[in-house]
């Protein structure tokens, strides 16, 4: 049986102004299984209702209706809570502290005792590249220092759940492949990383699972691998046109275009494909050019939110 | 309880290393030359006795004027930043998760606040004295009672604003407590005024203002713990029997229960809202 990191039923957000004359519907009717131990992604574009969804699993933000746990508890209980990291999208440190005792700082609100501390606040310092600095005030701080910081105070008391919102926004290219090495890493050791970015490539490197939201509701969810296999596209040129050759095609996959000697289809699955370029030789056409082209995620997380408009 | 003390730790390290001791280093200098000019206007009239025996006890009582607007103002300021800053700026969405409850969140920056206000109030007061005994060559221990009420000033404006700053913006948080200490101050001239040209009406308003923010409750309670050192002529004057009677001991009870009830409001907001 799956255990569950997290688990939403029905959750509902809706903010509604002072006066209660407008409502913004945040998130609708979530449902959500992220399975424990696995990497998840969670997209969509921007006001889809990420960041609300993420702030009522801290509970941080109160749901309107629903429910939802967290390794099978409710966020109330103190126990879960040392459980989960968080490294928010938008925030800012006590920034007069040194990287050290800030961390010092995060580690006894989350119940850690000095003597681990002291083993423990090196030992992520120098995990996030921030070992040097450990002395030095976070005012002092690049943005992408502060995020890395961040990271280490959302890692420093060895969580299962680890929740990153946006984590690499303000890094450089070598600080965003730090962050997947440190996402496999924790995957590795049977954390389950929460991962909301949009940073689409990087998302695809690292997550076994996504769930695409847009406009508060949950368009798309699975396994990525199997998302991302339903529907495989192969790219055609022939030698000549030939009408013949698209009236074999359309029997076996659905034409998606078709621009003189160059066309592309969509199959069922993988094992059509080679049916595909059995029937275009069958049908008289002269191949040039047959490459099947795995959807990206990019791609799927543009027909799903396009799908959904 | 570790929680709450670890807030009030980190509340006041940041106050200390935002420089604020430069503001309360200002205000001290400000206590200090306020007696030196009442010791220098005294001293024009060197030979008269009764401004030798008055000028010491009325830069004491005005002293400690000075001294609980300084004290107040400190709490307001290091209050209103407390919570609505942080959560602007996005500092107590990395605390907020972590296994503590909100409740501890209000309660530590409270502590810390007032920590540093009461300190700083502390200071101030024992500067005061220090500079009337030293220019003035005046003592005046037998009223010590009236600084540990002075110290209430900062209890109840930081508290208050540490309230609206678990509801509202940092600006708003700003201008409520300003029109907060507005609403206090005003009630001793509306009385004054309603009395003198006997207008019922300001009377009692004054009469209804001193319950929502109790600061004249408190002043009373100072000039009675002064009473001692106050100029004869002054205490008898009708007008101060009129205005200055002493706070009964229910009046100052509901200046204590008010800081409960206003702190355990601010708790429950803090603890209700969306953050």
């Amino acid at each position: 049986m799956t255990s569950y990191a997290i688990e939403t039923h029905q959750l509902r957000k809706v903010y509604r102004s002072l006066w209660r004359r407008q409502t913004v519907v945040a998130v609708e009717s979530l449902d959500l299984k992220v399975p424990a131990g696995s990497v998840f992604g969670f997209l969509g574009p921007n006001g889809a209702g990420k960041t609300t969804t993420i702030m009522m699993l801290l509970g941080n933000v109160y749901p309107t209706s629903g429910s939802f746990r967290i390794f099978g508890r409710p966020i109330t209980d103190m126990g879960v809570r040392r459980r989960i990291g968080f490294l928010p999208e938008k925030f800012q440190f006590h920034d007069l502290l040194t990287a050290e005792e800030l961390l010092w700082f995060h580690g006894r609100l989350t119940g850690m005792d000095r003597h681990t501390l002291a083993r423990r606040v090196p030992e992520v310092l120098e995990q996030v590249g921030l070992r040097e600095r450990a002395r030095s005030r976070v005012r002092e701080f690049s943005k992408g220092m502060q995020q890395r910081l961040g990271i280490a105070q959302a890692i420093l008391h060895d969580p299962d759940l680890i929740i990153l919102d946006e984590p690499t926004s303000a890094l450089d290219p070598l600080g965003r492949r730090d962050v997947r090495d440190l996402i496999l890493h924790l995957k590795s050791r049977g954390k389950t990383v929460f991962l909301n970015s949009h940073l689409l490539s990087e998302v695809e490197m690292v997550c076994d699972e996504v769930a695409i939201l847009r406009a508060g509701r949950v368009q798309r969810q699975g396994d990525l691998e199997t998302l991302l296999q339903v529907h495989p596209v192969v790219d055609v040129e022939l030698r000549t046109p030939s009408e013949q050759v698209l009236q074999a095609v359309r029997e076996v996959a659905t034409l998606l275009s078709a621009n003189g000697t160059r066309f592309s289809a969509e199959v069922q699955d993988e094992s059509d494909i080679p049916v595909l370029a059995r029937r275009i030789v069958e049908a008289g056409g002269e191949l040039m050019r047959f490459a099947p082209r795995r959807e990206s995620l990019e791609d799927l997380f543009v027909r799903v939110v396009e799908e959904a408009k | 309880m570790r929680a709450i003390l670890l807030i009030a730790s980190l509340t006041l390290k940041e106050t200390l290393r935002r420089r604020l001791w430069v503001a309360s280093l200002l205000a001290s200098l400000a206590v200090v030359g306020f007696v030196f000019v009442a010791k220098l206007g005294a001293s024009v009239r060197a030979n008269d006795p009764i401004v030798q025996s008055v000028v010491p006890r009325i830069t004491l009582i005005l002293g400690l004027d000075v001294v609980k607007f300084f004290g107040s103002v400190m709490a307001m300021t290091l209050a209103s930043g407390a919570i609505a800053l942080e959560i602007e700026r996005g500092m107590l969405y990395a605390i907020l998760y972590k296994p503590l409850h909100r409740y501890q969140v209000v309660l530590g920056k409270w502590l810390g606040v007032l920590v540093f206000a009461l300190l700083n109030t502390l200071f101030w007061t024992v500067l005061l004295y220090a500079s009337i005994r030293l220019m003035m060559g005046k003592t005046y221990l037998e009223t010590w009672r009236a600084p540990l009420v002075v110290l209430l000033y900062p209890v109840l404006f930081g508290t208050l604003t540490l309230f609206f700053s678990t509801f509202a913006s940092m600006g708003l948080t700003v201008a409520l407590s300003i029109i907060s200490a507005g609403i206090a101050w005003s009630e001793k001239p509306m009385r004054e005024f309603g009395m003198v040209f006997d207008i019922e009406t300001l009377v009692n308003v004054a009469n209804n203002v001193r319950w929502i923010v109790p600061m004249n409750h408190l002043r009373r309670w100072v000039l009675e713990e002064l009473s001692v050192v106050i100029p004869e002529r002054m205490m008898m004057s009708q007008r101060f029997q009129a205005f200055e009677s002493p706070p009964a001991g229910w009046e100052v009870g509901y200046v204590f229960g008010y800081v409960l009830a206003v702190l355990m409001l601010a708790v429950l907001v803090f603890g209700r809202r969306d953050v």
